[in-house]
């Protein structure tokens, strides 16, 4: 009888066993992980957010207003950019997606808790940096101290002061660069295969820690009583240095030449299938002003930069020009961005190269005029010398076309001629960085008013004299978050300006 | 030994043939309420199939066995007999009408058989002969028009095509509305009834309701279809055939302007001159354009132009400057299906047999689209003592092979069509090799491909093969005791082979040598590509059930317990390559580059324990309770047990207090009504309460791999999305129950939907599923049956009406959020637009928003008192919504001498359509491509907008009746914001639809051949979708399309994807030996 009850008893407590089992299929999910460490982490986050900074859709509004690019005279022209008039709508991709991706840097420093993977950790900190101020320099007030938080339930972060981020963001970059300075004997290698931009050289990622932070700092060198500010930041880390020639942050998975993992800046203009163009060549053209500062000054990147429409002939259009009175160039009579694809050394450049982050002759120009501003020490002209070099040699040219070109007799690139050295730093860097580093080029107009005497849409019915001077919050933001959006105070295109913009 | 004779016997059934004497017996069938005869009364021994019918006379004669007891006497809409012979060799029957089937049986939840008065909820039912009278060889496609409560729509035209089915209307914003379909036992998708041979079905049972359902759990909520296959019927083996060809055109094609060609204005100034030339005496406006895409050229005027430009070798092709008559519909081709069919049936009373097999092979309007049906269907049973056990399998293989999108834009050939102006002889370019002008090279559209090249080299092709099996086994100890095992099985794959070919210019193209501006001249080339993809589904059911029927005294007990146990399995592998090398190979080891690959399993398990009891007292008033609980997989531990109740009564005034029916007028008075809960997790990823981290885009780059978080945030707390119903309804007979009437109300309420609702992206996600929101839904079904109480001597006429109002209202969403996109990945007001549904609260479900033009507070269009145009304005605009409130089918018969007329009309009303495929640029319709005849209203010609109004002050309007539009084609049509909004091409999405006509004649074989040999034929003529009435604003398609799937709630919006609306017709014949 006991027999009997025991056997029933243990297959009731087979079949509850078998029936969690039965329920229980949906508690591990075979198609993808639930959880995976940081270095599996970090290739993805890394080349996510240079498709973000990279990609010329997300950032077409600051070659087109700046004059590096125009549009071609077809029929489908983009007259609200012509007009400058910004909607909520608009750009909101990059927005979402700079926090998706910084949420991935935020896994992987919260993930990061052995000292082992310290390097981990303190990369991801570089990063959200990286990903935060570019946040505040788009669109000032952003969520910050709230954000990141939805495990923890915020699902409605609130929009912190974007002074109060910048220097948050600099604490956390001089905690990364005390992180990687003690990282422990026995830390975990990170592999070229997981570290994308410096191949694990932890060395020059303190380095790009640094420069960033110089870039963040030498933004805010137009307010008024930030200098004292500026140089006691800058000391607690001089040891460091910046990036140097050959040191650029780009980011190399390395890219294929197949839809979907080309070179980010490629993608839009070519298909991967070794054959096809899409609707981007034939919709960007050269831009009136960059195309006359090159030929003014014999500058060799002109060819570089654009297509010749015929011979050697080069022609640009400036934004907005009146069909009727004014009409822009015809395709045939106007050059497109540079140049066949697939040539290195070229704008639009090759499938497979690097994409950057932030490059060495921006983080020279950067040095330069820090050097001017008397934040750091250092050789001003050899500074500004090479950071021309060192575009020079990303746009396929040798370090002796960039030796003759700054030597001509002309206060427009000569640095001994140059009277404004700020100005003359400040034009270059926008030229240099044309189809590299778009928010820098606004930002450094936004702040300094350089290069002078850029012209402005042709437009008349344009909604402002002057380009907007931030972006406007997300639609969706609003949508799903106004509270706080709301919270922030009203906000104009043209007159909300950046903290650091003081003109 | 003794085994293997059961065995024997077991497959032998079918092959038994009755040896007895025989006798003849005649007799005389009357009406009982005109005593005249009637003709085609099928007059059977019962219990065999040995049978006859009666002739015009109304007399049969039929040999019966010598130990023949009992002779059963049927008629649709009368009420069958069971006649005793009591040795007599002369039987004269009365047969009266009678809807109130007493001896019917409905089948409900789990094959269990309640009797209609028991029923506490409404439920109907469709038997073979409805289902298959307009011969359809799709089951959805027989039902529709049939069943208040019941919406089935054809959401888009084909070879194979795709039915929505919804019972009640909707009750989730996101999650699927379509009913769950039973097929044997076994829960299926409702796409699976695209498998299955109508002529294999018994019987389909319509639990409308939630409450008839709920005893289903999880799945119940959007009511169920029970579909019931053919067993096999007791008698001698009988053996039918039949053939059913029919014949499918496109009825029509959206109104067509042919007064003006090709011309689109742009090339003014740039073009050569061969080709863009000037008609007519304004040189400067819409010039003729002769490779133009667009319709807004000059007038016709019959003289020869080119057409197109010149090829290599300097030939060139004129062609008349007149609108080719029927030109978009030639292209078009008749459509054949034939359907052939042959089934075995056989039984007595311990077991029964039936194999059926059937082919049908259909060719599409859209030349070279194809489809193939093959399947067999096998189902027997065997009674031995306490023991019986029943089984069914079928197996069906469907292939199809529909054109895929062009090379450039990756648009459907009816797009391409649309892109053919009215000079253009369409069907000259068929051969795209000999014909130089067919070419891709020659042929005349510069921006758009020759269709037949799609044709040819861009399909999509499928196969589908679907298993199903099921066994159940029964054991009856007591006469009210009985348990029964069902299990099944159901097993389908889908293979899908997609492809295109490259599409390689010719360097001479690729330099635009007609100045074009051609497609060729901005990419040279176009890769081919080969998708595949592979998927498999495996359902394993198994239900076990205990049922205790028992009477005590005035009681009667009814009560059921058991278990479900539900198990999914899902596998998927998509591959795809492009970049192929070798032409005409389409395999992904043929290519450049990296090939792209997915895989996904899942898995979903549950269980269930339900008990389901009705009471019953005196035979007139019934109650019945059921209760289910659900353990499921897809939610956590904590979450995944549910339980779902029902309860129901019914009374039968009428046999309760006979002095009800002691009248003429009232025969029958039943009144009942019911309560449910059930529950839908709602849940496409069904590992969805995990954070999960796929590979990121792009990766792996070779040899680097990398995971990134998904954008949604996991919801562990997700729970079952909750319908609560409640349900009246009332059956009454009038006139001896030559009326009956049938009438419901109901309310569904369902609460915490699943919501994968919109967060901050600074939250690091862009989504997060929360439980929310309500959707409230009410409804009115009526349904009348009627024989007339005129006499109509020989003739005898069946007729039912049935009518339902569906009203599904948005009670809430989520706290701050009053509107959700559907679905939500839609883009509703840019410029490729793919819905404009929308649940927003206090609105009917979905509600349809589209954009619009400033108006005036009365609507009138306000326009610039210049320029005559309107100007967009931002917001959208609600203009209704897309689901029909009002449905009405009218079902009728005429049975005269074994002739029988039959017919469904269905009439659908209170919804709107958005018709993209009227529209402007954006979206790129008929008024972009200038073909339609709304686009030539004004002749092209300067005009005001009807009803425009002028802003004179702020806020004062006043009728404009002098601002001119000046732009009278293109510019207005194509760009004005006029065109480019949506609400000009909103229409009203009523219809009226004839959607079966079907004419049947049963030949008197056994006059001709003494019943020998072949016991019956029959010979039909069918025609389905004959008419279509829609009001006169409605000049583009059918309402009843619409461009998402078939789970997908979007309804409302019709475009270029949607093929144009066809009508069938052709034969049938009908043989049973």
């Amino acid at each position: 009888m006991n027999k009997k009850i025991l056997t029933l008893l243990l297959s009731l407590v087979l079949l509850g066993s078998s029936c969690t089992k039965f329920l229980g299929v949906d508690e591990v999910n075979p198609n993808t992980a639930s959880s995976v460490p940081p270095k599996l982490l970090l290739p993805a986050a890394l080349t996510n957010v240079v498709k973000v900074m990279d990609n010329p859709r997300n950032f077409e509004f600051v070659y087109l207003w700046y004059g590096l690019w125009s549009i071609s005279n077809g029929y489908s022209q983009p007259s609200a950019l012509m007009q400058y008039r910004l909607l909520n709508s608009n750009y909101q991709n990059s927005f979402s997606n700079l926090y998706l991706y910084g949420e991935n840097f935020t896994v992987i420093e919260n993930s990061a808790t052995d000292p082992k993977d310290a390097g981990y950790k303190a990369i991801a900190m570089i990063m959200k940096a990286y990903i935060m101020h570019n946040l505040v320099d788009c669109w000032g007030n952003v969520p910050y101290s709230e954000a990141f938080k939805a495990t923890d339930g915020v699902l409605k972060p609130k929009y912190d002061d974007q002074k109060a981020i910048y220097e948050d963001c600099i604490l956390k970059l001089d905690a990364a660069i005390k992180l990687i300075q003690e990282l422990p004997a026995d830390a975990n290698e990170i592999g070229a295969a997981n570290d994308l931009v410096f191949s694990g050289n932890m060395g020059l990622w303190a380095k790009f820690a640094n420069t960033i932070k110089l870039r963040m700092l030498v933004h805010q060198s137009g307010m008024t009583d930030r200098g004292a500010y500026i140089k006691s930041a800058l000391a607690t880390t001089s040891s460091v240095g910046y990036l140097g020639a050959g040191e650029g942050a780009l980011v190399s998975p390395p890219f294929l030449e197949n839809d979907t993992q080309m070179n980010p800046f490629y993608e839009v203009f070519y298909k991967g299938d070794g054959t096809g163009q899409s609707d981007a060549v034939a919709y960007y053209f050269a831009g009136k002003d960059a195309v006359d500062f090159m030929a003014d000054n014999a500058d060799p990147r002109l060819g570089r930069f654009f297509q010749p429409y015929s011979g050697t002939s080069y022609a640009g259009n400036y934004l907005g020009q009146d069909v009727v009175t004014h009409p822009p160039l015809l395709a045939k009579d106007c050059s497109k961005l540079g140049f066949l694809k697939g040539d290195a050394g070229y704008l639009i450049g090759t499938p497979t190269e690097a994409a950057p982050l932030l490059t060495d002759f921006e983080s020279l120009f950067v040095q330069a005029e820090a050097f001017e501003r008397g934040y750091i020490t250092g050789d001003g002209k050899a500074l500004y010398n090479s950071a021309v070099t060192q575009s020079f040699i990303h746009m396929g040219l040798a370090a002796a076309d960039a030796s003759t070109y700054v030597a001509q007799n002309t206060n427009a690139v000569n640095y001994d001629l140059a009277n404004d050295k700020i100005g003359l730093i400040l034009t270059q860097k926008w030229l240099a960085l044309d189809g590299v580093a778009p928010v820098e080029i606004w930002t450094d107009y936004r702040r300094s008013g350089y290069p002078h005497n850029l012209h402005f849409s042709e437009q008349t019915d344009k909604a402002n004299d002057t380009p907007p001077v931030r972006l406007l919050y997300p639609q969706r933001e609003i949508s799903v978050n106004n509270d706080n959006v709301v919270a922030v105070g009203t906000i104009n295109a043209f007159t909300s300006k950046i903290f650091w913009q003081n003109r | 030994m003794k085994k293997i004779v059961l065995l024997l016997a077991f497959f032998a059934i079918g092959l038994q043939v009755l040896m007895a004497q025989t006798k003849e017996i005649t007799g005389k069938v009357t009406s009982s309420d005109d005593g005249g005869t009637i003709p085609g009364v099928s007059v059977s021994v019962k219990g065999t199939t040995l049978g006859t019918i009666t002739d015009m006379d109304g007399m049969f004669r039929l040999k019966v066995p010598q130990d023949a007891k009992t002779l059963t006497f049927s008629f649709v809409g009368l009420a069958t007999q069971d006649v005793a012979i009591n040795g007599r060799t002369s039987v004269d029957v009365k047969m009266t009408s009678d809807y109130v089937a007493v001896d019917e049986v409905i089948v409900t939840a789990f094959g269990i058989k309640r009797k209609p008065k028991e029923m506490g909820v409404a439920t109907a039912k469709v038997d073979n002969q409805e289902l298959v009278q307009a011969a359809s060889s799709n089951v959805m496609n027989g039902m529709v028009g049939k069943v208040s409560g019941l919406q089935i729509n054809t959401i888009n035209n084909g070879v194979n095509p795709d039915t929505k089915i919804t019972l009640r209307g909707n009750r989730h914003f996101l999650a699927s509305n379509q009913a769950l379909v039973v097929l044997d036992g076994v829960p299926v998708s409702a796409t699976y009834l695209n498998s299955v041979n109508p002529n294999d079905i018994e019987n389909v049972n319509v639990l409308k309701g939630a409450s008839a359902a709920a005893l289903y759990g999880n799945d119940a909520s959007n009511g169920v279809l029970i579909v019931t296959t053919k067993k096999g019927d007791k008698g001698k083996l009988t053996v039918k055939i039949s053939n059913v060809t029919t014949f499918e055109q496109v009825s029509y094609m959206p109104n067509l302007q042919s007064r003006f060609g090709s011309g689109s204005g742009e090339a003014v100034g740039s073009a050569d001159p061969n080709y863009t030339f000037w008609i007519g005496p304004d040189r400067n406006t819409d010039p003729y354009t002769a490779y133009e895409n667009q319709s807004y050229g000059p007038e016709f005027n019959g003289q020869n132009v080119i057409l197109g430009g010149k090829l290599i070798d300097g030939s060139y092709q004129m062609v008349p400057y007149s609108a080719v008559k029927n030109q978009k519909l030639a292209f078009f081709n008749t459509g054949v299906s034939t359907q052939n069919d042959i089934s075995i049936s056989s039984g007595d009373d311990n077991g029964h047999f039936y194999l059926s097999f059937q082919d049908v092979n259909t060719t599409g309007t859209i030349p070279d689209d194809t489809n193939r049906r093959t399947g067999a269907h096998m189902a027997g049973g065997k009674k031995a003592g306490i023991f019986s056990a029943d089984y069914t399998m079928s197996f069906t293989q469907t292939k199809t092979s529909n054109s895929g999108g062009d090379f450039n834009q990756g648009r459907p050939v009816y797009w391409n069509i649309m892109n053919t102006p009215g000079q253009v002889p369409i069907t000259k370019y068929k051969d795209l090799v000999n014909n130089p002008f067919g070419t891709l090279d020659g042929y005349f559209n510069a921006y758009y491909p020759n269709p037949y090249w799609q044709l040819a080299h861009s399909r999509e092709n499928q196969t589908r093969d679907d298993v199903l099996g099921s066994v159940t086994l029964s054991l009856k100890p007591l006469k009210w005791l009985e348990f029964s095992n069902r299990t099944g099985l159901v097993f389908n794959s889908i293979v899908n082979h997609n492809y295109m070919d490259e599409a390689n210019f010719s360097t001479y193209s690729g330099t635009d040598p007609w100045g074009a501006g051609n497609t060729a001249s901005s990419s040279t080339h176009y890769a081919g590509f080969s998708n595949d993809q592979m998927r498999q589904t495996m359902i394993m059911t198994d239900d076990f059930l205990a049922t205790i029927d028992h009477n005590f005294g005035d009681i009667s007990l009814k009560a059921i317990a058991g278990t479900s146990v539900y198990s999914q399995k899902y596998e998927s592998q998509w591959e795809y390559a492009g970049g192929l090398v070798i032409p005409d190979l389409y395999n992904i080891s043929n290519r450049t580059g990296a090939p792209q690959v997915a895989q996904e399993t899942k898995e979903r398990n549950s269980i269930g324990v339900f008990a389901d009891a009705t009471v019953g007292y005196k035979s007139y008033a019934f109650l019945h309770f059921s209760g289910r609980n659900d353990w499921d997989s897809r939610l956590t531990k904590a979450n995944r047990s549910f339980f779902y109740p029902s309860v129901d009564a019914s009374v039968l005034l009428s046999e309760m207090f006979p002095v009800i029916i002691s009248n003429p007028v009232l025969s029958f008075l039943k009144v009942r009504g019911g309560w449910s809960q059930t529950g839908q997790i709602a849940l496409d990823n069904w590992y969805g309460t995990l954070q999960s981290y796929p590979a990121a885009a792009g990766f792996p780059y070779g040899s680097t791999s990398g995971f990134a978080l998904t954008t949604t945030l996991a919801n562990p707390l997700l729970k079952p999305e909750q319908t609560t119903e409640i349900e009246l309804g009332t059956e009454m007979s009038f006139l001896k129950n030559k009326i009956h009437l049938e009438a419901n109300v109901y309310k569904t309420n369902t609460k915490d939907q699943t919501i994968p609702a919109e967060i901050s992206a600074a939250t690091g996600f862009i989504r997060a599923s929360i439980n929310a929101g309500e959707l409230e839904n009410k409804g009115i079904e009526l349904d009348l049956k009627f024989t007339p109480i005129l006499d109509l001597g020989k003739v005898v006429w069946n007729g039912s009406i049935n009518y339902s109002y569906t009203e599904s209202k948005v009670l809430s969403i989520m706290p701050g959020l009053d509107e959700l996109p559907i679905p939500l990945t839609a883009t509703s007001t840019g410029n490729n637009a793919t819905s404009v549904a929308y649940a927003t609260v206090g609105e009917q479900f979905p509600n349809i928003k589209v954009t619009d033009v400033k108006r005036d507070p009365e609507g009138h269009i306000i326009v610039d008192k210049l320029t005559g145009l309107p100007s967009k304005q931002t917001a959208i605009v609600q203009m209704g919504h897309g689901n029909p409130n009002h449905i009405l089918g009218i079902s009728t018969d005429w049975n005269y001498k074994g002739f029988r007329l039959s017919a469904v009309a269905e009439y659908r009303g209170g919804n709107v359509i958005y018709n993209a495929i009227g529209g402007g640029s954006p979206g790129g319709g008929m008024d972009f491509t200038g073909i339609s005849e709304h686009s030539a209203q004004n002749g092209r010609q300067s005009f005001i907008i009807p009803g425009s109004v002028i802003e004179t002050s702020p806020g004062v309007y006043t009728p404009n009746t002098t601002a001119l539009v000046a732009n009278t084609g293109r510019s207005f049509w194509v760009n004005s914001d006029y065109a480019n909004t949506q609400r000009a091409y909103l229409t009203s999405a009523a219809f009226w639809k004839l959607r079966e006509v079907a004419l049947s004649y049963e030949v008197p074989v056994n006059r001709l051949f003494g019943g020998k040999v072949i016991k019956m034929a029959e010979v039909g003529l069918v025609g389905r979708n004959l008419l279509l009435l829609r009001p006169k604003t409605n000049v583009w398609t059918d309402p009843e399309f619409n461009n998402s799937t078939s789970t997908s709630n979007a309804v409302g919006y019709t475009d270029t994807y949607q093929t144009p609306p066809t009508r069938l017709y052709g034969f049938s014949v009908k043989l049973t030996f």
